[in-house]
């Protein structure tokens, strides 16, 4: 194995993320790495030392991958954010769709409705618009930020940024689901379709959580 | 030149050596080297995540073209990235004025 194979494997290991990005990200790495060992050996250096030059002058392998975590990490993030902008009202509206055409108007329901359930379902459905709008503030800031913070920064306030809006809306889907099985747990089966996209909802805001962890965790390989 | 006292500039060089051509990542590093008679002395591996970063900034475009027979992804200035330079050269010149005015009096 050659020096700079060497380097970009140890590189490969040290990030984590996107795979097709990685690998971009990497193929960059390794044309820049191959052009310095072009350079130093028609400076008359021997392949060996023109890699080694090369690898050298390209950075300890940890204070480089520092850079390249963050890129990864970013990306991770901003692709969780459009998830949370589009994925989470599309729910909102599905569900209400869903429940229009497969059940009709709430006044059909035959149990009464607490008060509490009331500002409990304001809330639950204040956080679909709160929650899209914490995404779509955090993907401006995050171009926005790109201009003035360096990459590991920015990574950290994406991160919290992502666990923020992924909080609001679990807490809001746990709250309406919990709330509605204690009122009446007849209402969580409104319907067939109402059901599915119920489910969707809750394994979506899984997913989601799923993805914010993995971007702390990019943070978190950043700073380690 | 010390690699710290380059870390906040580096945006501002990175922008400079593209001003008004299309390079790739290697060929961005030569140019910061042979402008500054080679006194810009940062682990290279830094300066490719930087171009990223100012990619995502809207400051850069980049795309994989075929360079010298290679694959190679090259980057050029957009409108946003030319703003951003003449706006860094002004700051840049007041800076040194205000600095210069104080240190060599």
């Amino acid at each position: 194995m050659s020096v700079i194979d060497g380097y970009l494997g140890e590189l490969d290991r040290r990030l984590a993320g996107c795979a097709s990005f990685k690998a971009d990200l990497l193929e960059e790495a390794r044309d820049g790495l191959y052009d310095a060992a072009d350079a130093y050996r028609a400076g008359g250096w021997s392949d060996d030392e023109a890699e080694r030059r090369a690898v050298a002058e390209f950075g300890p392998v940890g204070v480089v991958a520092r850079g390249y975590q963050a890129e990864l990490g970013m990306l991770s993030g901003v692709r969780t954010l459009w998830k949370l902008v589009i994925g989470v009202p599309l729910m909102q509206v599905s569900w209400d769709y869903a429940r229009i055409l497969t059940f009709g108007a709430w006044t059909k329901l035959s149990t009464p409705t607490p008060d509490w359930y009331h500002l409990v379902t304001r809330a639950a459905h204040g956080a679909v618009f709160v929650v899209p709008v914490i995404g779509l503030v955090a993907l401006i800031c995050t171009r926005w930020l790109s201009r003035y913070l360096d990459g590991l920064r920015l990574a950290r306030i994406c991160g919290v940024l992502i666990a923020g809006a992924v909080g609001v809306n679990l807490t809001s889907v746990a709250l309406l689901i919990g709330s509605t099985g204690v009122v009446d747990v007849s209402r969580l089966f409104l319907s067939v379709p109402c059901v599915l996209l119920m489910v969707a909802w809750v394994l979506l805001s899984v997913r989601l959580v799923v993805l914010a962890r993995r971007s702390w965790g990019s943070y978190a390989t950043i700073v380690a | 030149m010390k690699a710290d006292s380059l870390r906040g500039h580096l945006d501002a060089l990175l922008l400079a050596v593209l001003d008004g051509r299309k390079l790739h990542g290697y060929a961005i590093i030569e140019a910061l080297q042979l402008r500054s008679d080679g006194a810009l002395d940062l682990p290279t591996g830094t300066v490719y995540p930087a171009l990223r970063r100012l990619e995502r900034a809207g400051y850069l475009a980049s795309e994989w073209d075929v360079v010298s027979g290679r694959k190679r992804r090259t980057y050029r200035l957009t409108r946003s990235g030319q703003h951003a330079l003449a706006a860094e050269r002004v700051e840049w010149r007041e800076f040194t004025t205000v600095i210069g005015g104080v240190l060599e009096a």
